[in-house]
């Protein structure tokens, strides 16, 4: 009888025990991965280079720090970031509805740049706008890049409006 | 009545034995960490990372062997936003040793997005994970997260 007793609640436990493997042996982490996203980089074109009136002959350069002339670029990030600034320059401009064009030239200091230290006239630093740069913005998070160059009217240059696209794009380099 | 008592004396032994093999358990040594991000910058985490890369610790009965699988997300999220979260097929490390190394785990590159099979060593079994997130350039700033699930099993071998 005793060992009825005995057996009875054994076969019950080994029932329960051993009557769903592997239910049992299953365990589960959970963690997260997280990342924070900081500011996009925005970029402003707040003034056109304007040669002005340009006479057929005589070539006429715009300086970087000449207000009001000069183009210029906004941008604003994250503070302290380091940047690339990637010039996309014309090497004419064209005369509005025609294919006629008149040489441009930018050299190796005709663009600066100023990250809230320095002014168009005095500015942070030169950049080669011939080439790409990575220059960090500034402690407010701005940038404002500034450009001139040189155009180069023909003799027999055919007078009228020329235009052509200075593009400047930036993006974070991640340091 | 003895035999009773060694029916009863056999089933502890199984049953002390079957308690240390349920007594595995996972736990969370680290999220894996990005940190700051720059839109359009992609950014990778190496499970070698100590502080960044995710670590789980496995414990339970040493020498078993465990199937160990992770459901891995392909996004992050914040406020309805996504950013593309990758999981190369490198990302996994673990080390069953007694003093595991992250810097030069002793089962490395393993491929998180099929299942593992490993044992458990008689310190249980570190798991280390890394990633990379690929913010877009105009990614939205502000936190994002994702949910990484691992499950391990017994096997019984």
């Amino acid at each position: 009888m005793k060992k009825k007793l005995l057996v009875l609640p054994v076969l019950i436990l080994a029932l329960v025990l051993f009557g769903s493997p592997g239910v049992w042996a299953q365990e589960s982490g959970i963690i997260q991965a997280t990342a924070t996203v900081l500011s996009s980089l925005t970029i402003i074109g707040n003034h056109d280079l304007q040669f002005g009136t340009v006479t057929p002959g005589i070539n006429k350069a715009v300086d970087k720090s000449s207000v009001g002339f000069a183009g210029e670029w906004l941008i604003n990030g994250v503070a302290g970031a380091e940047i690339s600034l990637d010039f996309t320059l014309p090497d004419s401009l064209i005369l509005v509805d025609s294919t006629v064009g008149m040489r441009v030239n930018f050299s190796s200091t005709d663009a600066s740049y100023s990250d809230g230290t320095g002014n168009q006239a005095t500015p942070t630093g030169v950049i080669n706008p011939n080439g790409p740069s990575a220059h960090d913005l500034g402690p407010a998070g701005d940038m404002t890049v500034w450009i001139g160059g040189t155009v180069y009217p023909s003799i027999s240059q055919t007078g009228g409006d020329y235009t052509a696209d200075v593009i400047l794009t930036v993006a974070y380099t991640g340091s | 009545m003895r035999a009773g008592l060694y029916i009863v004396f056999v089933f502890l032994i199984i049953i002390s034995g079957h308690a240390m093999s349920r007594a595995q358990s996972i736990t969370i040594n680290n999220d894996l960490t990005f940190g700051d991000m720059f839109p359009g910058v992609p950014k990778e985490v190496p499970k070698y990372t100590a502080g960044s890369a995710a670590e789980f610790h496995v414990s339970g009965t040493a020498g078993s062997e465990l199937s160990i699988e992770f459901t891995l997300p392909t996004y992050m999220h914040m406020n309805g936003f996504n950013m593309q979260l990758v999981f190369p097929e490198d990302a996994c490390a673990m080390d069953s040793s007694a003093t595991p190394d992250q810097s030069s785990p002793g089962y490395d590159d393993i491929d998180p997005w099929h299942p593992i099979t490993y044992r458990l060593g008689f310190n249980g079994l570190t798991i280390w994970l890394g990633g990379m997130v690929i913010p877009k350039i105009v990614q939205i700033p502000g936190d994002y997260t994702a949910t990484i699930v691992l499950t391990v099993t017994y096997t019984g071998n």
